[in-house]
């Protein structure tokens, strides 16, 4: 690794002013398992690492009203063992589990992960599925992002220089909804996701579906959203006909690419399986009214 | 670039160590507190064999700055027997027969360890899942998780003293 | 079954405690007091001509100690093969070309790493970049780009043991980048086939793995004023590194000096030396300081070795009864931009098939063929990974078209004890029929499978399917090589125990452990009694390396007869003591006693106390051994005569897989191995061996492969070549065949590096027998098993 040099700040306003002074030559160092392999790699090499870890408030999980608040900082680990997040937004829980080695869950962040930008990002795909909305401090203050705007290519954000991404709120989840992250890999651990796949669906009181969201990852730049196929599902009930309809439209919403890991024919494939299961799975978890 | 004093707590000594920023905690261990037992496999976090304890929790220590790991606990293999007694963890791999090169040993060890200590009564599936980040490629781990069960169950036959 | 009081037990590993305990030193854990760290500037091109190198800046860093370049190894050209046929192709830096990307160019000094790669960033490394050729049968056109085009002349090493220079192999080898060949043929194929009840022929294919060993690649490098050259190097023989660094290095054979560590792995891939060595080893002459160069995971993965892609088009000629009449092979290898061991691997091709199924007509050819690729070498196994898949799938496709059991008809064609190899080579022990039989009762095989013809894919349902396959395979004990010997020695102390001396290197296939059993067993000791000293050329006696798996015949035996020559002086001392001939006394527990006469006994200790006080003697035993017990000449890499192993291993295993029919997805459920290494030295460790080949024959039949994009190799990580975790083990099981190899130490021969092979060609048959789909091409990835069942389902309709 190439030497840099180290900023620790111990507020937000120091953060900020230390990322904004140096623009492009510096990055923000959370759990550092993206970083330092990119640094190691020498596909980055930044002048300036400025470690936001040691600002106190910017971690923790936290459960209001019908709210929940997701610290940017908030260790992978922890969302996968959240007694609140396994109970409002399981699906959440569970692509945390997905995530790397337990070691590695012990050091990434769900910010962290998110301001990467991969495209197979474990943890994108559930959040567009549940409409979350991202917190984000700069130099100008402070702004609210939804996150299937925060994307903007392959490790690309809106992130502007001096930016710093605080807080991930999950809000205005429906009594009777269900959601849903699937993902597949060559290895079953270990293994970053060829494609995966969020639903969230929510129903009214007779069954018909009122929301519906399909995020898909690994398959585009960003991780995206199925616009047309959740079109095909709101206002309808769920049958395996209006299911498949959905289905085909999120296979075509996906562009995959053929790279090391796998093949875009095989991708398109494994969208249109794993779209098909987790339709089937968010039914019936709203049905069961999985999110109080 | 200028090199940064830390104080590290390992294996419950305080060591002192002038070191650039851009250190690991994984090299600043090996190469300038001299604990090599703690391996660099890939130096990218995807072997596990660098596995230490940061306040309690197994890391790869390849993507830990060492400035980071200031002001915490850190754990390695040579920690983990006391007054010359083997953590049974270790006693159970002897006796499983679960090493042969060594180099994944001590970070399978140590992620172990934690594993059962978190969850006593991991199932056979759970302890799978929990040691898939540490790559092994002699053992094809059947011994390895035989060893793994065997303290678990508490059923080690021994103790094996220091040759 | 001989009893014997250790040999045979499951004893806890020598090494284990230092190794738990993180206290066991390894070649990448050497640091020494002002030692200075190297780097490599390597080729970022596949093909170029170097016109010039400036290192001028970077010298002037601060920090910066020694640079060389390729004019400073003008004269250190060497190769793993170098015989008069196939002379050494490679030099520590480039000389005038460099032929892969990652080929060595330049190699730094300095004070820390920082530095070094600072230095290396400075280096000016002016190419013309030349066409490339990646793929073999390409290069093979007369106008594909030559990735050598000079003929290298000068004395071989082999010439200096005895190999003859002779003009009569050049005529074949005027093809286009072919590196080697080799042709070998017995009977008359063309009658056989004309006579065959059935012919088939089938290409397959195999994509290029990595060994993967856990530590990686590393050279500590210590020059000191007296004129010795210190080593601690990542091996598999400590004695041919020697050989090849001091010839190298221009210096007397005992002035260099490898010191003992512990290595983290090998698989093959520390047999070779490379250049990164050589380099710490000239950087340490130029500097006066010790030198350490650690290769990173990336550098791991491109710059030592590969195993070799290979196409294999096989022809066989059946009788209606699953007799295999005649077989035509031929095999096309890519070699990559060194010979590394392309030669040999083509020769092993048909090595791997002779020992295990009799086959009387038989036309083998292979070739080698240089491309700008990462350079082929040797992988556990060698080549029998390959080949296996290959012959076992189209024996299951024969099979099936003749509407035969795959386990019978192999049954029908295996070697049995006695038999006698073309190339001479005896089967004195061989358990094939009894791994097969064994492997097939323990799985359920007849009911699993199916009776012969039905349609088995009618079975299942749902989206999982399962299947069950077999295949076998077999690994020689030992082949004859530098150093062609391996010795030990055998020291009792006046305490009763005994130190083995052997230089064997210890990477985890558990020699220190097996050989002291052996050296205690023959002395009567427990195995605590023993202390192992090993793989240190001043410290330790010589020994063949532990990359022909002749560790436990050849260094076995060498070790073995060293405790009994202890064991004869140990006797003939005591029977002066005791007053009885040596052949009334017996040796056991630590105690020497005339037979029936417990009142009349000795312990170990004091007839070493006796010894010493009386003459002296304080009690050394030597044994050596040489690798082939009885051989006239060298094994021919073109013709394969000659005979080359004194035993043979052999395995059969059968492999259950789920086939998930959506993803395409395999999952290994279960691998019984039953294998014949003759009397097992140590059944724990055996059992680790064949548990981890397994592992490693599930990853290379399923997820493992190495991609390349214009010979630069694109998934050089962990993270997206996939080896296989904890997760995926599968169960397990099978078992030792009853056997017993009268060469080898108490019985035993090789283990360990065969029973990878089998396991390709079991999870291939298996995936047909689950799912209908016949995947030639390893390894069998999701998309292929999806393209096939897509093919499958086309053609049905």
């Amino acid at each position: 690794m190439y030497p840099f040099e180290y900023i620790e700040p111990s507020t937000l306003p120091e953060a900020v002013a230390a990322l904004a002074e140096h623009g492009p030559d510096a990055v923000a160092l959370a759990g550092g398992t993206d970083l330092l392999v990119m640094m190691r790699a020498d596909t980055i090499r930044p002048k300036v690492v400025v470690n936001i870890k040691r600002i106190p408030g910017l971690s923790g999980i936290a459960a209001t009203n019908g709210d929940v608040r997701v610290g940017a900082l908030t260790l992978v680990r922890d969302i996968e063992k959240s007694p609140v997040l396994r109970a409002r937004a399981p699906a959440l829980s569970e692509a945390a589990r997905w995530l790397g080695s337990v070691q590695i869950r012990h050091l990434a962040t769900i910010g962290g992960n998110l301001c990467r930008a991969a495209p197979s990002a474990e943890m994108a795909p559930t959040l567009l599925a549940l409409g979350a909305r991202l917190h984000l401090v700069g130099v100008q203050g402070q702004r609210v992002v939804p996150v299937e705007d925060f994307f903007l290519g392959p490790g690309r954000t809106v992130l502007q220089p001096g930016e710093i991404l605080v807080e991930i709120s999950l809000d205005g989840l429906a009594p009777r909804s269900g959601s849903t992250y699937l993902r597949h890999s060559i290895r079953p651990l270990m293994d970053l996701a060829l494609v995966n796949v969020a639903a969230y669906l929510a129903l009214d009181a007779a069954g018909t579906i009122t929301e519906a969201r399909i995020a898909l990852g690994a398959v585009a730049p960003t991780p995206i959203r199925a616009r047309a196929a959740e079109a095909e599902l709101c206002g309808h009930t769920a049958d395996p006909a209006l299911f498949e309809r959905a289905t085909e439209a999120a296979v075509a919403a996906a562009r995959p690419i053929s790279d090391v890991r796998s093949t875009a024919v095989y991708r398109s494939r494994m969208v249109r399986l794993l779209t098909q299961r987790a339709l089937a799975q968010t039914l019936a978890a709203a049905q069961n009214g999985h999110v109080q | 670039m200028k090199k940064l004093m830390l104080s590290l707590a390992v294996n419950g000594q305080v060591y002192d160590v002038a070191a650039f920023p851009h250190r690991t905690l994984l090299e600043v261990l090996r190469d300038d507190i001299g604990l090599t037992g703690t391996k660099r496999g890939c130096d990218d976090g995807d072997c596990g064999a660098c596995t230490v304890l940061l306040d309690g929790l197994p890391v790869t220590s390849c993507l830990v700055l060492a400035v980071d790991a200031v002001e915490k606990t850190i754990t390695t293999i040579e920690g983990l027997a006391t007054a010359g007694q083997l953590h049974p963890m270790q006693q159970a791999f002897i006796e499983h027969g679960a090493l042969q090169c060594g180099f994944c040993t001590p970070g399978l060890i140590v992620t172990a360890k934690q594993l059962l200590e978190e969850k006593p009564d991991s199932s056979d599936e759970e302890i799978r899942a929990g040691l898939a980040g540490n790559l092994c490629r002699c053992t094809g781990y059947v011994q390895i998780l035989a060893a793994v069960a065997a303290c678990r169950d508490g059923q080690l036959a021994g103790q094996t003293e220091a040759p | 079954m001989k009893k014997y009081n250790v040999v045979g037990k499951p004893l806890p590993r020598v090494d284990a405690y230092s190794k738990v305990t993180g206290q066991a030193k390894f070649t990448v854990d050497i640091n020494l007091p002002g030692m200075l760290h190297g780097k490599i500037l390597r080729s970022p091109h596949p093909h170029a001509r170097i016109l010039s190198i400036d290192t001028s800046a970077a010298e002037k860093l601060p920090g910066v100690r020694a640079i060389i370049t390729g004019t400073d190894t003008r004269d250190m050209r060497y190769a793993f093969v170098d015989t008069p046929r196939y002379p050494a192709d490679q030099y520590p830096l480039a000389q005038d070309k460099v032929r892969y990307i990652g080929d060595e160019v330049a190699a730094v000094a300095a004070v820390d790493l920082e530095t070094a790669q600072a230095a290396i960033d400075l280096i000016r490394v002016e190419y013309e970049v030349l066409p490339a050729v990646f793929d073999p049968y390409e290069a093979m056109a007369a106008d594909a780009p030559s990735v050598h085009e000079s003929s290298y002349s000068g004395t071989s090493i082999w010439e200096e043991w005895g190999a003859k220079k002779t003009d009569a192999s050049r005529a074949d080898e005027r093809v286009n980048n072919v590196s080697g060949r080799t042709v070998i043929t017995y009977g008359d194929t063309d009658a056989a086939f004309a006579a065959a009840a059935y012919v088939r022929e089938d290409r397959f294919e195999t994509g290029s793995t990595a060994h993967c060993a856990m530590e990686p690649h590393a050279a500590v490098a210590h020059y000191d004023p007296s004129g010795q050259m210190h080593l601690w190097l990542s091996s598999m023989g400590i004695y041919y590194k020697r050989y090849v660094m001091s010839k190298v290095l221009k210096l007397p054979t005992s002035s260099v000096h490898i010191h003992k560590t512990y290595v983290g792995g090998a698989f093959g891939g520390k047999m070779d030396v490379y250049p990164y060595e050589i380099c710490a080893a000239i950087l340490a002459q130029r500097t006066g300081r010790p030198v350490k160069i650690e290769l990173t995971r990336p550098e791991v993965f491109t710059t030592t070795r590969i195993r070799f892609p290979t196409y294999i088009d096989i022809k066989t000629g059946v009788a209606a009864d699953g007799r295999i009449l005649a077989q035509h092979i031929r095999t096309v290898v890519n070699n990559g931009a060194y010979r590394g061991t392309g030669p040999v691997v083509i020769f092993l091709f048909h090595g791997w098939t002779a020992p295990v199924y009799r086959v009387e007509n038989m036309r083998y050819e292979g070739v080698s063929v240089w491309t700008n690729n990462p350079v082929g070498g040797p992988q556990r196994g060698h080549g029998a990974p390959q080949i296996r898949f290959a012959i076992d799938s189209q024996l299951d496709m024969i099979a099936e078209d003749l509407g035969l059991d795959p386990a019978e008809m192999m049954l029908k064609n295996v070697r049995h004890i006695g038999d006698v190899l073309p190339n001479g080579d005896v089967l004195k022990s061989c358990g094939l029929t009894d791994c097969i039989t064994q492997a097939a009762a323990a799985t359920d095989w007849t009911k699993k499978r199916g009776r012969p013809g039905s349609d088995r894919r009618a079975r299942g349902t749902g989206t999982k399917r399962r299947g069950v396959g077999i295949s076998t395979t077999t690994m020689i004990s030992g082949a004859p090589y530098y150093p062609f010997a391996s010795a030990g020695v055998v020291q009792l102390h006046d305490d009763g125990r005994a130190t083995l001396l052997t230089g064997v290197v210890e990477m985890g296939q558990g020699a220190e452990t097996t050989l002291a059993m052996v050296a205690a067993e023959e002395l009567g000791l427990q195995l605590s009694d023993i202390r192992v000293v090993s793989g240190d050329t001043e410290q330790t006696p010589v020994d063949m390396g532990s990359f022909l798996s002749g560790g436990a015949l050849v260094t076995g035996d060498a070790v073995r007869l060293a405790a009994a020559d202890a064991r004869r002086q140990l006797l003939q001392v005591a029977s002066e003591r005791l007053d009885a001939q040596v052949d009334e006394l017996d040796l056991s527990n630590g105690r020497v006693c005339v037979r029936d006469r417990p009142d009349r006994c000795m312990s170990i200790a004091e007839v070493v106390h006796y010894s010493i006080k009386e003459s002296g003697n304080p009690i050394i035993g030597r044994g050596y051994r040489k690798i082939l017990s009885a051989s006239d000449r060298y094994p021919s890499l073109a013709k394969g005569t000659g005979r080359w192993t004194d035993a043979y291993g052999f395995n059969a295993q059968v492999a259950e897989v789920e086939v998930d029919l959506e993803t395409g997805q395999v999952q290994l459920i279960r691998a019984t191995t039953y294998h014949d290494c003759g009397q097992p030295l140590n059944p724990q460790i055996v059992d680790g061996q064949v548990f981890g080949s397994v592992s490693t024959g599930q990853g290379q039949a399923l997820t493992e492969q190495l991609v390349f994009n214009q010979g630069r190799i694109v998934n050089a990580s962990f993270q997206d070549y996939r080896v296989p975790t904890a997760l995926e083990t599968p169960i397990s099981d099978g078992a030792a065949v009853e056997s017993f190899e009268p060469a080898g130490p108490f019985g035993a021969k090789e283990v360990g590096e065969g029973t990878l092979a089998q396991t390709l060609g079991a999870i291939a048959n298996a995936v047909y027998d689950a799912a209908g789909v016949r995947i030639r091409s390893l390894p069998i990835t999701p998309d292929k098993v999806l393209a096939a069942l897509a093919e499958q389902a086309a053609q049905r309709a």
